[in-house]
This record gives C-alpha cells, structure tokens and sequence, in this order.
C-alpha cells in the first residue's frame, strides 16, 4: 500500500514544528495507514541521515550531531541514548547491526532525531516539501 | 621419402593442418556436388564412399587416431549406414544453427566458395598456431581419446559436427572445412553446449567442461532455454535410448514426420549431454550475447522469446516506474540515470550510484522498520520532544564560566625602575627620529633655496 496524502501531511505539520496539527492529522489515519506513516517517518529518516552523512560525514560528525541533540534540552538529553542514536544513524548509513535495539527506542530516536536533522538543515517550505517527496518515494518502494 | 599422405609431408603436424586445408579445398569433390556423373550420396555404400575418398587422395589419413580423423578433435567417422547425403545434413546443420553462435555455425552449402577466401590464403604457421591456442594438439587428441576411452563418436563430437556425426554424411570432409574456418578459430571452447566435448583438454582430464563452460551462460541456460527447453528435456529423457545408453552410434533419423529442425537440434543437444558423463543434464541452448541481439531473436522466434521471458522476467522500479527485467540480453540493456524515455521492458538493468543508496535503504528498513510494531506508539510519545529538536541552537554561544582564583592578585600602582627604563629608553629613540626627520627637511629646504 503505497503512502498516502494525509501521511505526508502528518509527517510535514511535525517537522515544520505544528504539533497541534499534526496530532489532529495522526488521529485520523488508521492503524493500515499508520503502518505506512511508520514507513514514511523512516524513510525521511533515512533521506534526511543521507543527506546529513552519506557525503562526508564521519563516525565524529555522527557523535558530534547526536551530542549536540541531547544538548538543546535536558528532556532531550535524558531522553536520547547516545549510544542507541549513534548506532540508528550508522544503521542507515552501514550494514550497523541493530537487531537488539528494541521498537520503542527507534521509534522515540527516529523523531527525535529527524527533528534535529531537519532543524539543523533549516528547510524552507519547498526544501521539506522535497524531503518530503523523496522519503515518500523511498517509503512506496519499501512498501511495494 | 614415400609416404601416403597427398601433401607429401611426413611430419603429422603438417599433415594435420594440411589435411584440413585440403579438405576444405576438395569439399565439393565427394559425391554432393550437383552435376557430377555419379549416384546420389544416398545410394553409396560405405565402400564406395571410401573408394572415392582414396581416390581423392586423402583416404588414409586416418590410420594415426584409429577412427579418429586428423582433421581436428572431435571429429568421428562418416558413418556408413546414415549416409543420406546434404540434404538430411543441411537439415541438422540449419537447426543446431539456432541454438548455437554464429562462429560455430556448420557448414552452409551456399558458404563455401563464396563469403570467403580459400584455406590457402592463411599461412602453415598461423593456422598451426592457432589450431595450438585452441588446444587442438594432434598428439593431445589421441591421449585424450585413449584416456577417456569414449566412443570416438561422443567423446570427441563438436558442436559444429553433431549433424554430420550422427548422419555421417558431410564426414571429413565438413568437418575438416569447419575446423579450417575463421570463424570456429575465433570462437573459444567454453561456449560449448555443456553436453558436447569442448575438446581434447577436457577429454583427457585436464579441464572438466563445467571449468569451461561459463557459470552466466550456464545459469542463463537454467533459465532460458526458450521454447523448445522444455522439449529438448522431454526429448534428452527420450533420447537417452538412442544415443547415450543404448545406442552407441548416436544416430538416428532426421526424416521423421512431425519433428521440426528445433526439434531435432534439441535432441541432439540433449542426447550429447546425456552421454556425457561430465557434460550438464541439461542442454545449453540459449547463450545471450554470443549473437547478436536481432539475429537471436530471428533464430529464436518470438515465441521463444516469449516464453523464456516469462519464465524469468522480474518489475524492478525505477523512479517509481516499473520496468519489466527479462533477464534476456537480447532485450537490450538499459543503465539507470541514462537520458531518454525509460523503457517498459528491458533484458536488464543496470545499477546506477544510486543503487548503493537504494540497496542501503532495503536493508534499513528491514532492520529498522519491518515487524517493528511498536515503533509507531513509541514514536508518537516522544513528538513532544520534536520542537526541542527542532530549535536550531546558535551557531556561536557564549557561556559565561566561573574560574575560581587561585591566588593573591597584587595591583601594580608603584614605578620601578625598569619601566623607568623602558620609558626613558623609547622617549630617546623618538627623539632621535624627531631629530633626524626635522634635519633631513631642513636640508630640503636648504637645497631648494640654493637651485
């Protein structure tokens, strides 16, 4: 099933920092639909971590960005297991093993994270509209 | 010195590449050329075929080998009781065509003469060194039949000469011309169907014909093999009465009713292969890339086409379009990122850089995302944290940072006396630079006055 609209619209409310939005946004999908948002929310992950790293980042960059997430709050930094964030974002970057870390950590660090990916990157609205299409096009093949 | 070779040569190498090239220079003396004054090669007997043969000059030619002809390994003997002459022949030699590259393609009636020069034109040395590159040996040949003990006319057949084997008619002298050909010099052995010798080397041992058949043509053949794969199976399965339990000619007749010639060159495929112990069971039709593209197709036929196509065609999607990858290379290949339309079928597809990319993210998210049901509920109570996040922190930030002292700070009011010094010591070298500035201006002025 491919991904849908209002997926993409849940998605794009959350990163450009309409909360309110986005929860009513999310409420609507159903449980079919939210699976393909868990698709689309991991694969904006994994475009934005290319994006980020795939050209010239290093492991360093890596620790670097992870310790400047958990920095730009104290709910950030108790929430953000460094170690668990570093190795997320080597997952989509390397053949990083990642089996033992459990759903409900990737979930909270794929959010996470990508906010901070995208903060840093400080999009315009056509820049995550683009981010937006490219991860749903990685999310479809992922789905198909 | 006497001897009973036409060339007059001793040495069995020359004759050996002698032998070759005269016989394709007397190819059309025995017995099968229109207008002679002779009964139809069908009606001969084996007797007379070799009367003809000495006559001719080079009936004896095979006494070294046995049965075994010099012309080139793989070479069997005319076979006296399938003599039906060119026509059966041309038959054989028109269906294994299709399943073979043009470089091994036997001998046409209307080639010879025509679309090339004569075996002359090459000199002794090159045709013997390429006979050698091949691994064409003459002593080799021999080890090799004595070694694997195989009924010469199995364990030495070459593809080229399947239809003249097992009918026997175009004999040495087709064989010897086909060996004589540019076009079987330039062919290398491992495309070789897998059921038929790729040569004396493998005969003797030294290289198994899996070694030198090419694992792609081999996995392509698996999945290839077309329209008459699934006939050539049934037909090795039939065959193997004939040729490779029962009967040890190999032969058996090509005028039977209803067999068409791809019937007829995937029996003889698949026969070959079941009487090799070391050849594949199963037979090597189809070798993508060995012809080109428009001719595979003509010899194939779109049904052939067709169904071995379906058998292995995969949709990749690329830039969320389909393509339809039949793992054919005669559908053409096509590279990703090229300009132009993207196309709707394609033999197969190249990865482009973006494949790296793409492959990384198929195992991401297997890893990451797949079965993973309660990533979603975790991800949702965590969105609270997203505008943290998201609040880029000031590229440059001062934090102001409390350094206890760690000792007694002295002011420094009084003058000592080395900055007395100091001070004294500065005030006189600008006055002397004062000095030297107000002088040389004066003697500016001075000069100015005088002129």
């Amino acid at each position: 099933m491919p991904v849908t609209d209002e997926q993409v619209a849940a998605l794009r409310a959350y990163l450009a920092d309409d909360l309110d939005q986005h929860r009513q946004l999310y409420a609507r999908l159903d449980r079919a639909a939210r699976s393909g948002y868990t698709a689309l929310l991991a694969a904006a992950f994994f475009e934005a971590v290319n994006r980020r790293f795939a050209q010239e980042g290093t492991a360093a960059d890596v620790i670097e960005f992870v310790a400047d997430v958990r920095g730009r709050s104290e709910a950030l930094g108790e929430a953000i297991d460094p170690r668990a964030a570093e190795r997320l974002i080597r997952a989509a970057l390397t053949d990083e093993d990642i089996d033992d870390l459990d759903d409900k950590a990737k979930g909270g660090l794929y959010v996470v994270l990508l906010a901070g990916l995208i903060g840093d990157e400080q999009l315009s609205d056509d820049g995550l509209d683009e981010l937006l299409a490219e991860a749903r096009k990685v999310a479809d093949e992922w789905l198909r | 010195m006497a001897t009973d070779q036409p060339s007059g040569s001793d040495d069995p190498a020359q004759h050996h590449d002698r032998s070759a090239e005269q016989s394709h220079q007397h190819t059309s003396d025995h017995g099968n050329r229109p207008g002679q004054a002779r009964a139809p090669a069908e009606t001969r007997s084996r007797a007379e075929y070799a009367a003809d043969a000495r006559g001719a000059g080079w009936g004896d030619q095979t006494s070294r080998s046995g049965s075994q002809p010099p012309g080139r390994p793989g070479d069997a003997p005319a076979r006296p009781d399938s003599g039906t002459g060119r026509g059966s022949s041309h038959r054989t030699v028109e269906s294994d065509q299709r399943d073979k590259p043009s470089a091994h393609r036997p001998e046409q009636p209307g080639d010879r003469g025509q679309d090339r020069g004569p075996a002359e034109t090459r000199s002794r040395e090159a045709y013997g060194a390429e006979m050698h590159a091949h691994g064409w040996d003459s002593q080799r040949i021999g080890e090799g039949e004595q070694r694997s003990g195989k009924p010469s006319s199995h364990s030495q057949e070459q593809p080229g000469d399947r239809g003249a084997t097992q009918h026997g008619t175009t004999g040495d002298v087709g064989r010897a011309e086909q060996a004589d050909r540019p076009g079987a010099e330039r062919a290398p052995q491992r495309d070789y169907p897998s059921g038929a010798s790729p040569g004396p080397a493998a005969e003797s041992g030294l290289t198994s014909p899996q070694n030198e058949t090419h694992p792609q043509d081999r996995g392509t053949n698996e999945g290839t093999d077309g329209p008459d794969g699934h006939e050539s199976r049934a037909d090795a399965e039939e065959s193997d009465g004939h040729d490779g339990a029962g009967d040890p000619s190999g032969i058996h007749s090509r005028d039977e009713p209803g067999i068409s010639a791809e019937t007829v060159a995937s029996r003889d495929d698949a026969a070959s292969s079941a009487a090799d112990p070391g050849g594949f069971p199963e037979r090597d039709t189809a070798r993508p890339g060995d012809e080109p593209a428009d001719l595979r197709r003509d010899l194939a036929g779109p049904a052939a086409q067709g169904d071995g196509d379906r058998d292995s065609a995969e949709r990749v999607t690329v830039e969320g379009k389909v393509i339809e990858v039949t793992h054919n290379r005669a559908d053409g290949i096509w590279i990703e990122g090229l300009p132009g339309e993207m196309p709707h079928r394609i033999g197969d597809v190249l990865a482009s850089p973006h494949e790296d990319k793409r492959a990384r993210g198929d195992r991401f998210f297997r890893k990451a995302v797949e079965n993973a049901d309660d990533l979603l509920d975790s991800a949702e109570k965590n969105i609270n944290l997203g505008h943290d996040a998201l609040q880029r922190p000031p590229t440059h930030t001062e934090i102001p940072v409390s350094v206890p002292s760690s000792g007694h700070e002295v002011p420094h009011h009084e003058i000592d006396a080395e900055s007395v010094a100091t001070a004294g010591l500065t005030v006189g070298v600008l006055c002397w630079a004062a000095g030297e500035w107000i002088s040389r201006k004066m003697r500016g002025l001075d000069d100015a006055g005088h002129r």
